[in-house]
């Protein structure tokens, strides 16, 4: 299956995504499962929902509780291999909201550890858009996001005047692509298989796409959907 | 602004090279024959663990047999151990250390003893034909 089926699943997804008094899913009658809230944007307010999710290369922990106003704020850790670290906090909002569709965005910020043979960390800021299609209980869904770290370094120069000091900043960029599916088994639980892409160091360095399976969970008050 | 910023993440700096300024001073020599020399640092040793090995290029740069020269630089500590100064005359100017048909390039290498140091001197006679750094030391 090409890596771009997880876009086909989602358009015709949107295009049913329509007028504002478009009859909700039967599924989400009762509204939609705590699992879509991670890749939709937001829970409801006083909702919370977990994701976690382990892959090759990439793994990761987010929560997040929504709340009043729209925004929710979401607690988010991920790792490569477990040697690049990522922790960040932020807040994601649902930018359009339709029974068959979501379109969302999200601001992060964090920091970058990376261990290894690279010893590196530094302030990290990620700004992400996702699309998400509702299909009953399954929910594909598409992200582009962009990452950006800054490093600073040190240099030290030893020379016969004496010792000098240097700080010097330089900046990582990362964008990244994901997209998954995600299927409600019950209104708190649900399972997510996806790929994720992460081109570390773009546009100098070459990155590989990754696979990672995941489970939803969250609880909390469920209004039915309701136009906005 | 650009300053507070490096300052406040100074604390978290990723990465520090501790570079080593070294004004090193000399001569090469291959007898009477003048021209330009070619004059590479090395390391003497680079890697750790199975991964070490001999020599590792730190920079090269261009001075005249016969003639005193001085080179100013910086050594970068945290990558190897030892100085090493390797020379070779590019007697017929092709940018290559010999090839069919040129082997009459004179070479050689000397390893300074005393090192780290501010002040290196060194007098190297080149001594071998058409040997590169490798097959010199150690």
């Amino acid at each position: 299956m090409s890596r771009w089926a997880p876009l086909f699943l989602l358009l015709p997804s949107l295009a049913l995504a329509g007028p504002k008094d478009a009859e909700p899913t039967p599924f989400s009658q009762g509204g939609d499962p705590a699992a879509f809230d991670i890749p939709g944007g937001g829970s409801p307010a006083g909702a919370w929902a977990v994701a976690v999710s382990g892959g090759y290369p990439w793994s990761s922990l987010r929560a997040q509780v929504g709340i009043r106003g729209g925004l929710t704020p979401v607690l988010s850790l991920e790792t490569a291999l477990f040697r690049r670290w990522e922790p960040s906090l932020g807040v994601s909002g649902r930018i359009l909201d339709r029974p068959r569709g979501r379109i969302s965005g999200e601001l992060l910020v964090g920091w970058t550890i990376e261990a290894g043979e690279v010893h590196q960390n530094g302030p990290r800021a990620l700004a992400r858009v996702r699309v998400l299609g509702i299909l009953g209980r399954v929910a594909p869904w598409f992200s582009v996001a962009t990452g950006h770290t800054v490093y600073v370094d040190e240099t030290v120069r030893i020379s016969a005047e004496g010792e000098a000091s240097e700080l010097s900043a330089r900046h990582e960029w990362t964008p990244v692509i994901e997209a998954g599916v995600v299927v409600g088994i019950t209104k708190n639980l649900g399972v997510e298989l996806g790929f994720d892409w992460h081109f570390v160091g773009a546009p100098d360095r070459f990155a590989l796409p990754g696979l990672r399976f995941g489970v939803h969970f969250g609880a909390g008050p469920r209004p039915a959907w309701e136009a906005p | 602004m650009r300053l507070l910023i490096l300052l406040l993440l100074a604390g978290c700096a990723s990465e520090t090279t501790t570079l080593y300024e070294v004004e090193l001073s000399g001569l090469v020599s291959f007898g009477a024959t003048e021209g330009a020399v070619q004059i590479e640092l090395e390391f003497a040793e680079q890697g750790e663990g199975e991964l070490a090995h001999p020599l590792g290029e730190i920079e090269r740069f261009e001075a005249s047999l016969g003639e005193p020269f001085e080179h100013v630089f910086d050594y970068p500590q945290d990558e190897g151990v030892g100085l090493v100064v390797y020379a070779w005359h590019d007697a017929d100017g092709d940018g290559a250390l010999c090839a069919p048909g040129a082997d009459d390039e004179p070479s050689g290498l000397i390893e300074v003893v005393d090192f780290p140091a501010h002040a290196v001197e060194v007098e190297l006679e080149l001594d071998a034909f058409c040997e590169g750094p490798e097959g010199l030391f150690p």
